[in-house]
């Protein structure tokens, strides 16, 4: 198991160069520790995204967080296609 | 009733060796999946566990599931050794990016399954770190002060093999947690359906209540229950639910007891060689893998054994 801390991170600014379409493709050993956070920052803006479109407040640690009402939304962002088979 | 604390640990260094090592075919180190196929149906134990028969190694279920597991031990011990919220999540990340490429062909690897795949776990691994950024759980210490965080363990089941040989109980716990003023033992489940990741789905359980006997036992943590952090994942989202399942320690102990008795089950069914079908277990979960073999003739299960 790789159990390493990273590399010291650079700025996230540079992380704004790049597409979720180029991360998803670059090799793990070509990825730079910019990239890494871009990439994560990605998957976040997503998720705001996504849970904005639903209506939803931002996600908090909660214990038996109540289930919403089920999603029925299409998103067209960067993953694409329809989101009515998650419930959130 | 069993006294859990009268129940010798195992020395660690026998973690690793090898399950069937002890008796000839005789399975003496027994994990929780391993015991639960055995109690469902003695003939899927054969085929599943003594003949590695229909399983898929490269399942994406539990592909994903374990990837969630080993990266969020990754977090957990880069944040207990001081790293950030942040740079904790990206060495993670970085553990997951490696994992789930195609060195050999330079490529995404991982992206045969619409639901359980690269992107949604890496999606799902990012939002669930985040998920639980404040998170009011701290991870206990075991008892040398290490955090308890990926901890193994092994300890005398209390039963004899019929060839003489300790049956010990062996697994892995994820993490042991203070939140909001119990202890807790924690553990994450994925699926694509949320009624399972519910505490009801878990009690009873024959993980959970081994996790929580073994913490007793090995480690001397008394813990009120599991914390169950599910994760269901869609195509386009990942959501999370919390839930508290509690186990009583006389819940526990009782399990203890009837997990002894199973195992006994289970050595006599060695030595005897008797694999009997459970044809009550045949429809559970959807269906048995193994209801075509079951189904058919003697002489056709071998055949059909093979193309599994």
């Amino acid at each position: 198991m790789a159990n390493e801390f990273p590399t010291s991170p650079e700025v996230l600014a540079e992380a704004s160069a790049f597409s979720l379409s180029d991360l998803s493709l670059m090799s793990p050993e070509e990825m730079s520790p910019a990239a890494e956070l871009a990439y994560i920052e990605e998957l976040r803006q997503y998720r705001e995204r996504y849970e904005r479109a639903l209506g939803a407040k931002p996600a908090k640690a909660t214990t038996r967080r109540a289930a919403g009402p089920t999603a029925k939304v299409i998103l067209n962002g960067a993953f694409g296609a329809d989101a009515s088979d998650v419930e959130f | 009733m069993a006294n859990l604390l009268s129940l010798p640990r195992v020395p660690k260094q026998s973690f690793y060796g090898d399950q069937f090592s002890a008796a000839p075919g005789a399975q003496t180190r027994v994990n929780a999946s391993t015991f639960q196929v055995f109690k469902a149906c003695p003939r899927k134990y054969l085929y599943e566990v003594l003949l590695a028969k229909g399983k898929r190694p490269d399942d994406p279920n539990l592909r994903f599931g374990s990837l969630i597991h080993q990266a969020k031990a990754i977090f957990e011990t880069n944040r207990a050794r001081g790293a950030d919220h942040d740079l904790a999540l990206q060495g993670a990340f970085r553990f997951l990016l490696s994992e789930t490429w195609d060195h050999a062909r330079a490529k995404p690897g991982f992206v045969e399954d619409p639901l359980k795949n690269r992107a949604t776990l890496l999606r799902t691994f990012v939002w669930y770190i985040d998920q639980y950024r404040d998170d009011a759980c701290e991870t206990a210490a075991l008892p040398s002060g290490k955090p308890a965080v990926e901890v193994q363990f092994e300890f005398d089941s209390g039963v004899t093999g019929v060839g003489g040989e300790q049956v010990t109980f062996v697994g892995t716990i994820d993490r042991v947690v203070r939140f909001n003023g119990a202890l807790l033992v924690s553990d994450t489940k994925t699926s694509s359906n949320a009624r399972y990741l519910t505490a009801q789905n878990y009690t009873p359980d024959g993980q959970f209540s081994l996790y929580v006997a073994a913490a007793s036992v090995c480690f001397g943590i008394e813990a009120d229950g599991i914390l169950l952090d599910g994760i269901e994942v869609g195509s386009n989202a990942t959501s999370f639910r919390r839930e508290i399942v509690p186990r009583p320690r006389e819940v526990i102990e009782e399990w203890l007891d009837d997990a002894r008795v199973h195992l006994r089950r289970l050595s006599e069914a060695f030595a005897r060689n008797e694999w009997p079908q459970n044809d009550s277990a045949c429809g559970m979960y959807g269906g048995c893998r193994f209801r075509g073999v079951c189904g058919a003739s003697s002489a056709e299960r071998e055949g059909l054994l093979a193309k599994l």
